[in-house]
């Protein structure tokens, strides 16, 4: 397959950035929405019972429950307030809020088509160019990384990395990398430098070691 | 209160053609090719950094223009972006795959690509547990 010029390549991806928020209104995170979509079972009762308690309204209970029960004296609960988590809207909203132009949180069934369809465009470029079916990682892996079962270890150990880094980073490239550093957040910022600065030092290591 | 039917469909054909978008531009790109990915981290070829620059970059001139990037949340500097960070980027150069790029891999018919996404699943689903009994740390994200 031939690639695309640079230019044409950031620019989709600034599209689907930028259209995502425009048109769906959520933060957008591929990494967030594969973690979503692994948590499948609640999201689904979620879906089927209405939404989870919201924690403000549960706490707001509590501490009513508490004064009655203890006399006003008592309170204490009722100054922490939710955590930050409130800012944004969640299920609670209907449309995006209209003091932020933030919608509520994607329904599970939503969060999965979007995964759904990176494997069906990937699927429709790579029929477009006429590939086929294949479990070779190419040449370039198997000289770098290994072939055969070492490969296949290094696949799922490097998966398993990808995954928990994502999640304990909070972010991937598009999350943290693409509207992260766009938006200048420094956790964004600092976090990418770290994937591709260790991704950098890795592959000069492999490289060398390899030649 | 949960969203009208009528709202969620359009918010799934939405979601469906903006991940195709996706899948369909990572793998033009060369995002989901190993050979293309190390080149871009030896410096070998520059057309990768090229396009993740640009693409940054226009998306901070564009939101520039939309109210609602200020309401989405801050990403502070926090221990965990740096140790995920740096495990993230240990793990993308073993694999070849970022996230959204195994699912792309596994679109173009790189069957492999089922073991990778096999283990950023197992990842994804250990770091609860993991980080609930040893490590608690802050994620920085709400969900």
């Amino acid at each position: 397959m031939s690639h695309w010029p640079f230019w044409m390549g950031g620019t989709a991806l600034a599209g689907v950035a930028v259209g995502y928020l425009l048109l769906l209104r959520r933060p957008f995170g591929v990494s967030g929405m594969i973690s979503v979509a692994l948590d499948g079972g609640a999201r689904r009762a979620e879906a089927e019972n209405g939404p989870a308690p919201d924690l403000a309204e549960v706490e707001a209970l509590l501490a009513d429950a508490t004064t009655r029960h203890f006399g006003a004296d008592a309170g204490g609960a009722s100054a922490a307030g939710p955590s930050g988590c409130a800012a944004l809207p969640q299920d609670a909203l209907g449309g995006p809020d209209p003091a932020t132009g933030l919608g509520p949180r994607l329904a599970w069934s939503t969060n999965v088509l979007f995964l759904v369809g990176i494997v069906a465009g990937a699927a429709l470029s790579a029929l477009l160019a006429g590939q086929r079916l294949t479990w070779d990682p190419g040449p370039v892996f198997s000289a770098l990384i290994g072939r055969g079962a070492a490969g296949h270890v290094a696949l799922f150990m490097g998966g398993a990395l990808v995954g928990f880094g994502t999640r304990l980073a909070g972010g991937c490239t598009s999350g943290h990398g693409l509207s992260g550093c766009a938006r200048l957040q420094p956790g964004s910022l600092v976090s990418t430098a770290c994937f591709f600065g260790l991704g950098i030092v890795l592959s000069l290591i492999l490289a060398a070691v390899a030649r | 209160m949960r969203n009208s039917p009528l709202k969620t469909g359009r918010q799934r054909v939405l979601a469906l053609v903006l991940g195709m978008a996706l899948g369909f531009s990572l793998s033009r790109i060369g995002f989901t090719d190993y050979g293309e990915l190390h080149r871009m981290f030896t410096f070998a070829d520059l057309r990768l950094v090229m396009v993740f620059g640009l693409g940054v970059v226009l998306t901070g001139i564009a939101f520039r223009f939309i109210p609602a990037v200020k309401a989405l949340p801050p990403r502070p500097v926090t221990r965990s972006a740096v140790i995920g960070g740096l495990l993230f980027g240990a793990g993308w150069v073993l694999c070849g795959a970022c996230p959204g790029a195994a699912l792309a891999q596994l679109g173009e018919g790189k069957l492999f690509a089922l073991v990778t996404l096999s283990g950023i699943a197992v990842g994804m689903r250990a770091f609860g547990p993991l980080n609930g009994r040893w490590l608690r740390w802050d994620t920085g994200s709400c969900g």
